[in-house]
């Protein structure tokens, strides 16, 4: 019995690596192409060991380390009770927004100690994720609408509310484009490893995993949103109530998406300046997906995903080639890690190997 | 005196029935009668020592010869899992058999698909029907063979097909209905349209009144033979027998895989049918104390449930069940056992009636409220209602008792109680595993049982439901549930309702025993030890029936 | 204030036109019983690859044939990763997406070196705006229904098409029934899995004409976020539309109307972002409305039986 679990997890480890393996060549390839016969080693390099070659460039990796965490972890809640919802994306643009117009039209926040500052942002961003996860999540479990076509058309309405607002009431009239002013000092995660983008925002991070970890194995909402995503049938007669626990899931997916907001914009930047969605919720998914639903894997998911996107950025800076390019990758490592097809005869196979020799060692 | 009760209902049955077959087909079938006798029917298809085997063992059928005539209407019948179906599945290509020989019109043959069975003339009508709902009759009955030149369809063409049809076989459908607007009946008409424009001559029938109300089976009794008149042959699976009586000419009966009788109808009575269906096949005994029933746990008073066909299951069902007793429901499957237990755990919402756990009226409550009131259930569905496949046995385990006391501490589970109660669970009820943390997809189906029975009667549920507990579960297994239902009654004072369509079991573990027929109950026995197989088996196919008087006080 | 009008729905017919490709393309799926999350991978890679050949080729309709055909061979992906490799088709649709998004951009910079747009860099071609001969000068009509982009009116023939496609051929016949009760299809020899592939296939070249709109009619270059969501807010008007083509066309219209209507308020709304959000807000509002309307089906189907149960009894006492 025990071989043939092993047997099946060593197969969808193998499917992930593979997967992201097989992605990194595609990448590669391509790097190759693009550079042409004199650029391509350079590019490779960037590429390949870019992210480790000096402190700044790993301080990105670390930075983008943080809020990949979260809102990974978030979309695990998401994605265990079996919906699709894609708010998170939303989330990272419209959860810091409430506490940021707070902070530059009140004196509220001004003479606050730091510790109480940085508490009142994380929890603000957090209500505002989880006030605005609702809204897909209730759709569907109230009134039967699919949860990807709302949230991914909601993307776009917090995109434009969060810019309007921030041009409005908090804009820095000096710079050309939308953002807003820098932060006070007290009212940011302070930079940790030096002039890097290093930030306490990260240590946030980490204790958000294991609040994640705690709530999905330790808790009953926890054991009640996997039994539901597993089996919504067998959970209704188990007594769940198979309405709410989604709801709760995606609720718990926003508040994540929340505090991955704060991290990600109290911490890399010295004030707001998202004119666009971030793609931090879709890789979020990926990342969720590649841990397969577990937030206890999702540190090391989300560490390749920002080893992926730092790696890109430094190739940038040094070739101009556009960091777009990463985002391809995910498809394919999608294609591999998600596709119960992918090495399912190998799989079968040793699984069928395994149970006849446990068979004939019973005989 | 059962036995007159019976026959009077029987009777007023037939009579019924020949009311309404006078104004259609009574003239052709007096013709047909008459000519039967004289020229010897043509055989369209015979199945000649046909074995199955299936993966894991089970021997659905065995040496089973089986055939059919022109203008016949052969009734297979049989308990649930004798191989009926199976065996209806070889012949219309769904599954393949390991020995024995398929003839059609005496020709050796393959039957390699349902396609590759319709192309040689044998098709089948499920019991749950094969249609598009928001699509007209016309359509659905020429899907897959659409008229029309090119990509085109021509609807008009369809239609005339159809009713081409239609008028040839005497059905009255509207073939521009739209099928969500049919009645159950009708639906049933769309089915046997689908087979028969296919041109077939074999029609397979699967338990074709399980779904249909008394008129409606009237109904689709003269359309059989008006089909018969025309010369198709029908193979009627049922497990009821008076309606075998009525419309077949021939009769197979099959048990565990084997046939144990074929006759001609003339020759057959209810009875010897009976018998021929139902027999323990070996004693199985269970040493238990009498029982000694205290106050009543679950009160159900004029409990109705109408399907989502609007097809009435439950019909005012009222019974009890007390503490310290076994009750069982015996019963064909499909007579409303199922619907049954899904409303009294809170599954299914009820039409109308009553129903009291602990005196406590359940509408309206959750299910968790109901679990709260001490209501365990093992649910026949075990894949469905009895586990989540990708959790662990741990996760699986405490499923149920998320919210009981000793488990959690606030929000957070209890880790070590709960650790403590799975590891129990496990050795208690020996489940081969190396530990809670393995995924419960990966085991047996006995075991996987073990796991369900584990979470459902090691809570202070005082009331237990138990749905087919043991199907096909290893020996080992069914005989330890069976013994810890008896001895929950005996020791802690539980309340059991077994429903079990094994009759050893039901038989050897009841205390008090119900049967149930088409929603409703027919027969109490309070002296289980006493009932024999045949006596059982006449009241579950409906042969008799007991009266209130009769059956006493089922509470 | 009456040739404001007139313009006004000009525009919001000129606006609608992309919108109504991918909720006609997404009629096909949704009846064919799958959600065509790929809309908006339909109409990026439709929209670059068009204009790419296009300026390569020097032939628009060279370029339009090639922009569709990359649509289908997307979605052809999707297929083969969601039927063959079993991987969940709404997780991969949505991935395809994420890729496109970034590896549209990615290949335009390859080519043309920028990544806002193609804009003076590669001399791609569009198709031009059609004068209706004799509609054009009835007034007021003339002025609303002339005058558009061929693309415009080949929204329209498609719908169409799309309706006759479902409703008056095998094939529509056969996507239908799968939508509806795959079992009963299959029972009758009909092979799932190829007829979801050939309803996506039909659906990406449908809506590939959406994408080129954008890039070939609306504008004559591809350019960073031009889709800006329409993929989604055109499934979102397929699903309001009750999934057929003229519904989903009306559906379109709206979202149109709304898209124009944030255009023209513009002069009055200082405000931009708060315009931008208003056509997207409006499609979840109406999004939401429209399933909480359709929904509450086993309440009703409880109250009837009851209904039922009561006439039984009420006719079983009468005699």
């Amino acid at each position: 019995m025990k071989k043939v679990q092993r047997i099946d997890h060593f197969y969808t480890f193998l499917r992930v690596v593979l997967g992201i393996i097989i992605a990194y060549a595609v990448c590669l390839v391509i790097i190759c192409l693009v550079t042409g016969a004199d650029g391509w080693r350079d590019a490779v390099y960037n590429f390949a060991i870019g992210p480790f070659t000096s402190r700044r460039r790993f301080a990105q990796v670390l930075s983008r380390w943080g809020p990949y965490m979260l809102c990974g972890c978030g979309m695990c809640f998401v994605y265990a009770s079996g919906r699709f919802s894609m708010i998170a994306e939303g989330i990272i643009n419209i959860a810091p927004v409430p506490i940021i117009l707070v902070m530059f039209n009140t004196t509220f926040m001004t003479n606050l100690p730091w510790i109480v500052n940085i508490t009142l942002i994380a929890v603000t961003c957090m209500l505002t994720g989880g006030v605005v996860s609702m809204i897909p999540a209730a759709g569907r479990e109230k009134l039967g609408a699919n949860e990807t076509v709302t949230s991914i058309v909601l993307n776009s309405v917090c995109l434009y509310i969060a810019l309007s607002l921030i041009r409005k009431y908090a804009a820095d009239r000096t710079l050309s484009f939308i953002a807003s002013k820098t932060y006070p000092d007290n009212m940011r995660f302070a930079r940790w490893w030096g002039n890097t983008n290093a930030h306490d925002g990260f240590w946030l991070a980490v204790i958000g995993v294991i609040v994640a970890i705690v709530i999905f194995y330790r808790t009953r909402l926890g054991v009640e949103i996997r039994l539901t995503g597993s089996n919504p049938s067998f959970a209704k007669y188990a007594g769940i109530n198979v309405k709410v626990v989604p709801f709760m899931g995606q609720l718990l997916g926003g508040l994540f998406a929340g505090l991955a907001a704060c991290v990600e914009v109290f911490g890399a930047y010295n004030n707001y300046q998202l004119t666009a969605l971030t793609n931090i919720g879709m890789d979020g998914l990926i990342i969720a997906v590649m841990a397969q639903k577990s937030p206890l894997y999702v540190p090391l998911t989300a560490f390749v995903m920002a080893y992926i996107r730092t790696a890109a950025a430094v190739l940038n800076t040094n070739t101009n080639i556009p960091v777009e390019m990463v985002t391809m990758l995910q498809a394919v490592i999608i294609f591999f890690v998600a596709a119960e097809g992918f090495l399912s005869k190998a799989r079968q196979k040793s699984i069928i190997k395994a149970s006849k020799e446990s068979q004939e060692e019973v005989a | 005196m059962h036995r007159d009760a019976t026959e009077i209902f029987l009777i007023s049955v037939r009579c019924g029935l020949c009311v309404s077959r006078r104004r259609n087909s009574c003239r052709l079938l007096s013709q047909y009668r008459d000519t039967e006798r004289d020229v010897m029917a043509k055989e369209l298809l015979k199945m000649e020592g046909i074995t199955k085997i299936y993966p894991n063992g089970f021997m659905a059928n065995k040496d089973v010869t089986f055939s059919i005539n022109e203008s016949e209407i052969h009734g297979l019948i049989g308990e649930n899992g004798a191989g009926k179906t199976t065996l209806m599945k070889i012949l219309f290509g769904l599954e393949s058999h390991q020995e024995g020989k398929i003839y059609i019109n005496g020709e050796e043959t393959q039957i390699a698909s349902p396609l590759d069975a319709i192309a040689k003339g044998v098709g089948m009508v499920h019991q749950h029907f094969m249609q598009v709902p928001n699509l007209s009759v016309a359509e659905n009955v020429i899907l897959g063979m659409e008229p029309g030149k090119g990509m085109l369809f021509d609807k008009k063409k369809a239609v005339e097909m159809t009713r081409e049809v239609i008028e040839k076989y005497q059905m009255e459908v509207d073939p521009n209905a739209l099928i969500r607007d049919l009645t159950v009946g009708q639906k049933q008409k769309v089915e046997l349209l689908k087979a028969l424009i296919r041109n077939v001559n074999v029609l397979i029938m699967d338990e074709p009144t399980a779904v249909l109300t008394p008129q409606e089976t009237r109904e689709l009794f003269i359309q059989l033979k008006l089909l018969r008149e025309q010369g198709h042959g029908i193979v009627f699976i049922s497990h009821k027998l008076e309606e075998v009586m009525e419309l077949c000419d021939r009769c197979t009966v099959l048990r565990h895989g084997r046939v144990t009788g074929q006759a001609a109808i003339e020759d057959l009575d209810t009875a010897k049918m009976s018998k021929m269906m139902v027999e323990r096949e070996v004693d199985l005994t269970i040493e238990k104390a009498p029982a000694r029933p205290e106050k009543t746990i679950l009160h159900v008073e004029k409990l109705n449930y109408l399907d989502h066909f609007g097809k009435q299951i439950i019909k005012d069902l009222s019974f009890g069940v007390r503490a310290g007793e076994v009750v069982g429901i015996a019963g064909v499957e499909g007579n409303g056992q199922t619907e049954l237990s899904e409303l009294l755990s809170g599954i299914i919402e009820r039409t109308s009636g009553s129903l009291q756990l602990h005196g406590k009226e359940t509408n309206g409550l959750s299910i968790r409220k109901i679990r709260d009131l001490g209501l365990a259930h093992v649910s026949e569905d075990r894949m469905k209602y009895g586990i989540a496949g990708d959790l662990s046995i741990r996760d699986n385990l405490v499923a149920t008792s998320l919210t009981k006391g000793e488990f959690s501490k606030g929000p957070f589970l209890n880790m070590k109680k709960l650790n403590e109660f799975v590891d129990q669970s496990i050795k208690d009820f020996e489940v081969a595993c190396s530990d809670g943390n393995e995924n419960i997809k990966f085991l047996s189906g006995g075991n996987i049982q073990k796991v369900i029975v584990a979470r459902e009667f090691s809570g202070d549920a005082n009331f237990i439901i138990a749905n087919q507990p043991t199907r096909g579960i290893d020996v080992g297994t069914s005989d330890l549930i069976r013994r810890l239902l008896v001895k929950y009654t005996r020791e802690f004072n539980r309340g059991v309702l077994l429903i079990s369509s094994d009759l050893n079991e039901i038989m050897e573990v009841s205390d008090r025993l119900l049967v149930m027929k088409d929603g409703e109950i027919v027969a109490q026995f309070h002296n289980v030890k006493a009932v024999t197989d045949e006596v059982l088996g006449e009241y579950m196919l409906g042969v008799r029936r007991m009266t209130p008087e009769e059956m006493g006080d089922l509470q | 204030m009456l040739s404001s009008i007139t313009s006004f729905i000009y525009a919001v017919i000129r606006i609608s036109t992309p919108i109504i490709f991918i909720a006609i393309c997404s009629t096909i799926s949704s009846q064919a019983g799958l959600m065509n999350m790929a809309g908006e991978s339909m109409l990026l890679v439709s929209a670059l690859s068009g204009v790419i050949a296009s300026a390569a080729f020097q032939n628009v309709w060279l370029g339009i044939l090639i922009g569709m055909l990359s649509s289908v061979v997307v979605v052809l992906i999707i297929c083969f990763a969601a039927f063959v490799m079993k991987v969940d088709l709404y997780l991969m649709s949505i991935s395809m997406n994420m890729a496109l998004t970034g590896g549209t951009i990615f290949v335009m910079w390859v080519i043309t070196g920028t990544k806002a747009n193609t804009a003076g860099a590669i001399n791609s071609l569009a198709l031009g705006d059609v004068n209706i001969p004799i509609i054009k000068n009835i007034p007021i009509i003339g002025a609303i229904v002339s005058g558009h982009n061929v693309f415009t009116y080949l929204a329209f023939i498609m719908t169409f098409a799309v309706w006759f496609l479902l409703y008056r051929t095998k094939l529509g016949l056969r996507m239908r029934a799968i939508g509806q009760n795959p079992a009963a299809a299959e029972s009758v020899g009909i092979k799932t899995k190829q007829i979801y592939t050939i309803a996506f296939v039909i659906a990406a070249a449908v809506g590939s004409f959406g994408g080129m709109y954008l890039s070939m009619g609306y504008q004559n270059f591809f350019s960073k976020g031009l889709t800006a969501s329409k993929g989604f807010v055109g499934m979102a008007a397929a699903t309001i539309g009750n999934s057929e083509p003229i519904g989903a066309l009306l559906v379109s219209f709206i979202f149109g109307l709304a898209y124009s209507t944030s255009n023209y308020l513009s002069t009055v709304v200082t405000d931009p972002y708060l315009l931008l959000a208003l056509p997207f807000a409006l499609a979840t509002v109406v999004y939401l409305v429209m399933s909480g309307y359709r929904s509450g089906a086993e309440e009703r189907l409880i109250r009837k039986n009851m209904k039922k149960l009561e006439e039984m009894k009420g006719t079983a006492t009468k005699p």
